[in-house]
């Protein structure tokens, strides 16, 4: 059974499902916005409540699923906040690729011997199949 | 893994540093999340219509705010580690085991990081 402060996180980043007895009423001034910006969905016992989500349904490979499922658990993290940061990475990646193309454009593209030396002092091997 | 940056790698993208440009494509390229202390932030930025290299840079950047309960975790390994420095403490704070911290200031980063015991790179930029 989450509590209040925990319902009130939940609800800052999105979706929160528990099971258990229907709350009280006051339960849900404890939500972070306000009431009529929140939906509170009863399903038998579990309470839905939502503030500015966007819902997927994703399919992915089951060994997939379930590597995704340990990662999370070894972060103490649900699958949902897990899968949220993953995407974030992968978007901002992109966003940073983008910012370093211009940055090419404006200044001349980074020499190989720049990336080498740059790849030396981070311990990585730069790689040569990506752009 | 992830890549933290502290001010001085935020100066160095702002005075568009080629071989920082150039380990930010290798980390970029090798899809390694980058993550910055909101503090880190307000160290380096002072006017975004100057400083447009860095503006597009943080957009691809995770920026890690400051927590309510940040401030007592800052000052207890303030406390820990004989360190004064708030951002340079919230920098510790956001690393993990195997990360990789970008600083401009390595000693004082070490000795955070030692206080809380996490085993991470410390690359001076």
């Amino acid at each position: 059974m989450l509590v209040g402060h925990e319902l009130e996180a939940a609800t800052h980043s999105g979706t929160l499902t528990f099971t258990g007895p229907k709350p009280p009423e006051s339960w849900a001034l404890k939500c972070a916005l306000p009431l009529p910006d929140v939906l509170h969905t009863f399903v038998c016992d579990t309470i839905v409540c939502m503030a500015q989500v966007d819902r997927f349904s994703v399919t992915m490979p089951p060994e997939l699923g379930e590597g995704v499922r340990q990662a999370a658990a070894r972060q103490g993290t649900s699958v949902s906040t897990w899968l949220t940061e993953a995407a974030a990475d992968k978007l901002r990646n992109e966003l940073l690729g983008a910012a370093l193309d211009q940055w090419e454009a404006e200044d001349g593209s980074f020499t190989q011997a720049e990336l080498e030396e740059a790849a030396s002092r981070l311990g990585l091997a730069p790689r040569s199949d990506v752009a | 893994m992830k890549a933290i940056l502290d001010a001085g790698a935020l100066v160095a993208v702002d005075r568009r540093n080629r071989l920082f440009g150039a380990q930010l494509r290798v980390l970029q390229q090798q899809g390694t999340p980058i993550r910055v202390s909101s503090a880190v932030v307000g160290q380096a930025w002072r006017d975004g219509r100057k400083q447009a290299n860095l503006a597009r840079v943080l957009a691809g950047v995770g920026i890690e705010a400051l927590g309510k309960d940040d401030g007592k975790r800052i000052g207890e390994l303030l406390a820990q580690s004989g360190s004064a420095d708030i951002v340079d403490a919230h920098v510790a704070l956001i690393t993990d085991h195997a990360d990789l911290v970008l600083t401009s200031d390595p000693g004082d980063i070490r000795k955070l990081l030692q206080a809380r015991r996490i085993s991470a790179r410390v690359q001076t930029v």
